[in-house]
């Protein structure tokens, strides 16, 4: 493997759908964690009830906009169930209620009885051929800078990243209204913002769900890239993911979790590369590195630097301060 | 429509039609202790009302029920015609009831201005529903900037209109807050200290902004220990103590009442019940062979919790082997702060602190625990899931053999005894103290740092517990003691200070400060005089005063 094509396969997994997917479902996390200052550990819930909305309409019989439309409403139903009883909570009481739930949806959606409409633990397949019959890239491969990418992929790539701007944008738009002002205000002092006369309750329950729904525009993002929906890709390491792009990101700005999203499927695709020709390499000096280690040790490093990250710069690779951090940098 | 001019004073009642806030009354009670106890209050509509108490009077639980912050285990108030049991609190701040709290909040990493306008009422954009779209709320945004830019305005804070608002100093966060209460367009405020932490200078200014604003017809409410700022601002005084209301009326009314003084100093009449010079003194002062190096020494210290705050300004005390030693003075003066700093949960900026001569500015506070100091917090001083015996285990913990120093103890407080198997948590505020005193003296300290251990306790449960500090002082241990009821207090000690902004601005004898004038005065305020203003001003007087 040389090193063109480790670079031109980084890059191609840094625009590819799933890191547009990931973006989507960073930005969503960011307005409940990074703006509310909610700890949300059941993302990869919603993200699942958008992804089986799509995919349960359209298997259904079902148009394709339809599904997307219900994985919407069913990952905001699901969001405001969670959010009703928790969001009263102490942060870490909302943290393990909201990985609870997020668990229990998903055991749901794999156990058998639900296999008639959720296909249990094989999931369901080939739902997006309506997406797809509206390609208008063909099946030829286009060639952007380095990167080969097949038309097919290229459509979804290029309304997936269409979504990402759009949701973007409308978060942007939303956060800089007074209403996101008593967002930031209840991450910085519920006390205050209440004292003001603020319903912080409602917004809280109003932050979950719309967050809730921009990750299931991930799930359904997601799924359809897989024409794949499988109860166990929503686990937990999915949310915990999110949260390692939010935080590499910089919490609390609009872009950051774009710019993590990118930047973590570009350096996952890089360390694998990297440890991919090193295994080549120790395959001839007696194998003590083999293939089937690379998996693995990515997704160490994946943690080690999001270590380090949160320890050397807490603000994120590419944000500016936070405005919770820079009150201690002034207190000092 | 403002009260006319009446010539009936302020006084005992306030007529129905003139009241703005109505407390029928409001029953809070925290485990075993008793809040607040309140029958009714009627505070006055378009008037500056202080509530004043001493410490754990229940005055900040009061506001936090009124304001919907802490829910009454019985009550019923209201406010302009309106009932608020059971309101939440935001329903509250939108009826016109606008309250700050005791410490300054902001938001910090927001500009001044947008802290302004998080306060603005009824917002359009506030609803998610409008708030995406910028033209439906651009023109009420454009009218709120303006109405904060000129409310900064008033408050001298217009050039900080840009700044983070956590760069703003403690005396313009008070500014910010009260000008930030007025961005919501309330009827009535309610501020908790508006200024705790305030310099002499902003301090006018925001007493001058209080009259205006009461002026102009707004209720105010408001919760201070400062007492020349009560006298002078106030047109009504209630003042609570132990959850009740002891007294009401006009500031000359309160000032003169004799038992709001004794709330704050103590009841006149314990030097009476107990020999007024205590046990050991003369005689331990007349046998002590005069101790080389005091146990301890706190030379010229600065400490605090913000350094560009201190609370101690260089306070010197002393303390020598086996002596009582009385630490006294309003709230705010600094007294905790000094426990604290010797205990080590303060940093101490400059200056020194050596116990037996040796310095210990540099120590951790669990070094300095072993090193012999005692240290009794004034609240949460007990484990409460632990039963009586792990608390005192927990005084013992990391010491070989400690249950005999528990058995030693527990000869010391005898009424233990029967509750070594019930938890700390069930317990009275008077047993708390006893155990938490109890727990200090396992590991056999040389100096016992006591804060308040008379605070919230009834005069039955105070007067045991300074018995039982006699009886700890007998046994050797040299005690540092803060407190509020400074009659009592004084009665038993041997040596005094008298704490005014961080430094000592009397000391003397026990005995001697049980009788000076200038004590009330240092606590209450000139109430008689407007003597307190000029003192405050002008620290060289304070310091010829130490020089007693």
């Amino acid at each position: 493997m040389d090193f063109a094509s480790i670079i031109s396969d980084s890059l191609r997994a840094a625009i590819s759908p799933t890191a547009a997917a990931y973006a989507l479902g960073a930005i969503g996390l960011n307005l409940q964690f990074g703006y509310a200052g909610l700890i949300n550990l059941g993302i990869a819930g919603s993200m699942a009830a958008g992804a089986y909305g799509l995919a349960m309409v359209v298997l259904s019989g079902g148009p394709f906009w339809a599904g997307l439309l219900v994985g919407l409403v069913c990952a905001g139903v699901f969001s405001l169930l969670v959010a009703l009883p928790t969001v009263r909570l102490r942060a870490d009481y909302l943290a393990m209620t909201t990985i609870a739930t997020a668990e229990i949806l998903r055991l749901v959606l794999r156990s058998s009885w639900a296999r008639p409409v959720t296909g249990g633990v094989n999931g369901l397949q080939r739902f997006a051929d309506s997406f797809y019959a509206l390609n208008p890239f063909g099946v030829t491969s286009y060639a952007i800078g380095p990167v080969i990418i097949p038309g097919r992929t290229l459509w979804l790539m290029l309304v997936a990243w269409i979504l990402v701007v759009i949701v973007a944008i409308g978060l942007w738009a939303i956060v800089k209204s007074p209403w996101g002002r008593t967002v930031i205000a209840i991450r910085e002092d519920e006390d205050l913002a209440r004292a003001l006369g603020k319903n912080t309750f409602n917004v809280k329950v109003q932050v979950m769900v719309l967050g809730g729904m921009c990750t299931a525009l991930a799930g359904s993002v997601l799924v359809t890239d897989q024409q794949n929906v499988n109860p166990d890709s929503f686990g937990t390491a999915l949310t915990f993911v999110v949260y390692a792009i939010v935080i590499m990101g910089g919490a609390g700005r609009i872009v950051s979790p774009i710019v993590g999203a990118v930047l973590f499927w570009l350096l996952l695709a890089l360390s694998d590369g990297i440890l991919r020709s090193l295994a080549d390499l120790s395959a001839l000096s007696g194998g003590w590195f083999g293939q089937d280690q690379v998996g693995a040790v990515r997704y160490v490093l994946v943690g080690v630097s999001l270590i380090l990250v949160i320890v050397f710069r807490p603000q994120g690779f590419f944000a500016g301060r936070l405005p919770h951090l820079r009150k201690k940098v002034t207190a000092s | 429509m403002t009260t006319t001019l009446d010539q009936n004073p302020l006084g005992q009642k306030i007529a129905l039609e003139d009241t703005a806030l109505h407390i029928n009354r409001i029953h809070r009670q925290y485990g075993g202790l008793t809040a607040v106890d309140l029958d009714e209050i009627r505070i006055p509509r378009g008037k500056l009302t202080a509530l004043i108490g001493p410490n754990g009077a229940g005055k900040s639980t009061l506001f936090n029920i009124v304001t919907g912050f802490d829910k009454p285990d019985d009550g019923s108030w209201a406010f302009e015609g309106t009932n608020l049991a059971g309101k939440q609190a935001h329903t509250i701040a939108r009826l016109g009831m606008i309250r700050t709290f005791q410490m300054t909040r902001l938001i910090s990493g927001q500009t001044v201005l947008e802290n302004m306008l998080l306060a603005a009422s009824r917002q359009r954009g506030d609803s998610l529903t409008r708030a995406w779209w910028h033209p439906s709320w651009k023109n009420e945004e454009a009218e709120n900037t303006e109405r904060a830019r000129e409310l900064l305005g008033r408050f001298k804070l217009a050039d900080k209109a840009e700044t983070d608002a956590a760069s703003l100093s403690g005396g313009q966060r008070r500014l910010l807050e009260v000008a930030r209460a007025l961005m919501a367009r309330p009827r009535a405020i309610l501020l908790d200290e508006p200024l705790a932490g305030v310099n002499p200078a902003l301090r006018e200014q925001v007493m001058q902004h209080l009259t205006e604003l009461r002026d102009a017809g707004m209720t105010i409410l408001f919760v201070e220990h400062d007492m020349d700022a009560v006298m002078g601002l106030s047109d009504h005084v209630v003042c609570m103590a132990l959850g009740k209301r002891i007294a009401e009326g006009t500031p000359q009314e309160v000032a003169s009442n004799e038992s709001v003084i004794d709330a704050y100093l103590g009841v006149h009449t314990s030097g009476n019940h107990r020999s007024p010079m205590p046990l050991a003194v003369t005689s331990r002062s007349a046998n002590s062979k005069v101790p080389t190096e005091p146990v301890l020494r706190v030379s010229s210290i600065t400490a605090g919790y913000h350094p560009d705050r201190p609370i101690l300004n260089g306070l010197d005390a002393t303390v020598s082997a086996g002596e009582v030693v009385a630490v006294i003075g309003a709230n705010g003066a600094g007294k905790s702060t000094l426990l604290k700093a010797v205990a080590g949960l303060v940093a101490v900026g400059s200056g020194d602190i050596l116990v037996e001569g040796k310095s210990i500015v540099k120590q951790e506070v669990h070094l300095r625990m072993r090193n012999g100091i005692g240290y009794v917090p004034q609240s949460n001083n007990v484990f409460p899931s632990l039963t009586v015996m792990e608390n005192l285990r927990m005084g013992g913990f990391g010491h070989r053999r400690h249950d005999d120093a528990i058995a030693r103890v527990l000869d010391m407080f005898p009424h233990l005894k029967e509750l070594l198997g019930t938890p700390a948590g069930s317990l009275s505020g008077g047993q708390r103290q006893s155990v938490a005193m109890a727990r200090a003296l396992v590991p056999r300290p040389q100096l016992l740092l006591l804060d308040e251990p008379s605070a919230g306790l009834s005069p039955m449960a105070q007067s045991a517990a300074f018995a039982t500090v006699a009886d700890v002082a007998e046994s050797g241990v040299s005690i540092l003691i803060v407190e509020q009821n400074a009659r009592e207090c004084l009665a038993m000690s041997h040596r005094g200070y008298v704490l005014e902004q961080g430094k000592v601005a009397l000391s003397g004898s026990g005995q001697s400060l049980l009788t000076d004038e200038r004590v009330i005065e240092l606590y209450l305020g000139a109430m008689k005089t407007k003597r307190a203003n000029q003192l405050m001003e002008s620290e060289k007087e304070s310091s010829e005063h130490t020089t007693d």
